[in-house]
């Protein structure tokens, strides 16, 4: 029993609290944040997005990032997820202050957020 | 000893006012001038022509401060318009960039803070770099009593 629990990851499963608060790494290797919580969709069970959150100028004032979450491979030589965002792209992406100012029921605006990263939607 | 608390706790209140006051980015925008004003950490850095709100679509008036912003970006109420460079302040009311150049100056808007493009992205560059948290909008005035547009506004 106990152990069922413990285990983590398995090949192709993921604890959630697992990728929380993993790191997010550019294939370069450069940090630019880590996964605060993943969403997941209530009805089919997918995993919606990812919200990244980085260091806001002098370390306060964190924004967050809500990032389809098939835009993220585990890297095992970094310890971390891999996305393949630039530093242009990452700094233009759709992004909220607090999350009470996220509205995530906004179809349209979660459009908006899988057409900005140019992956299919998870309600696909 | 309990003067010396007092007077501590004093100088803390002044460090955390005077920082709150200047550290990060101030927007104010002046609907009676059409302007709007941004400082940097209390240091004014620029003074740019917007277009607020037309006729019945007012702008609203108050302290506000970023809610969420996406570079590219397309209105969910008004016909997909572009609204490149938004910064989401009060429910659907941004401030973004604009096509309609030449009306700047001028309110034009359904109520969002229009600006040139290229100042958009100023703007947006520096309220991302300095965190959403760090911003602060105050908007002031009422619309200016010229020449109101017969031309329907985008």
């Amino acid at each position: 029993m106990a152990m069922a629990a413990e285990q983590r990851e398995t090949s192709s499963l993921i604890g959630s609290d697992k990728v929380e608060g993993t790191n997010v790494y550019r294939s370069n290797g450069d940090n630019i944040g880590s996964i605060e919580r993943i969403m997941i969709d209530k009805l089919s069970g997918k995993v919606a997005y990812a919200v990244m959150s980085f260091g806001g100028f002098l370390g306060i004032g964190h924004d967050h990032y809500p990032v389809p979450w098939s835009l993220l491979t585990y890297n095992t030589n970094l310890g971390g997820y891999e996305v393949n965002i630039s530093d242009q792209q990452l700094k233009g992406a759709p992004s909220y202050a607090n999350d009470n100012d996220w509205d995530w029921e906004d179809k349209k605006r979660a459009q908006q957020v899988y057409d900005y990263y140019r992956v299919p939607p998870y309600w696909m | 000893m309990h003067r010396v608390a007092i007077t501590l706790f004093a100088a803390l209140l002044a460090m955390t006012c005077a920082r709150t006051a200047s550290a990060g980015v101030m927007v104010h925008i002046d609907k009676s001038t059409q302007r709007m004003m941004v400082a940097v950490d209390g240091r004014p850095a620029y003074v740019w022509p917007v277009s607020t709100g037309v006729g019945g679509f007012g702008t609203p008036t108050g302290h506000f401060r970023p809610r969420w912003m996406a570079r590219s970006w397309f209105s969910t109420r008004y016909y997909g318009s572009p609204m490149p460079y938004s910064i989401f302040f009060h429910k659907g009311y941004a401030i973004h960039g604009t096509n309609y150049i030449s009306r700047l100056g001028g309110p034009a808007s359904h109520g969002c803070v229009r600006l040139h493009p290229g100042n958009a992205a100023t703007l947006f560059m520096l309220v991302h770099r300095y965190g959403m948290a760090n911003t602060s909008i105050a908007i002031t005035g009422g619309n200016p009593r010229y020449r109101v547009s017969r031309a329907r506004a985008f």
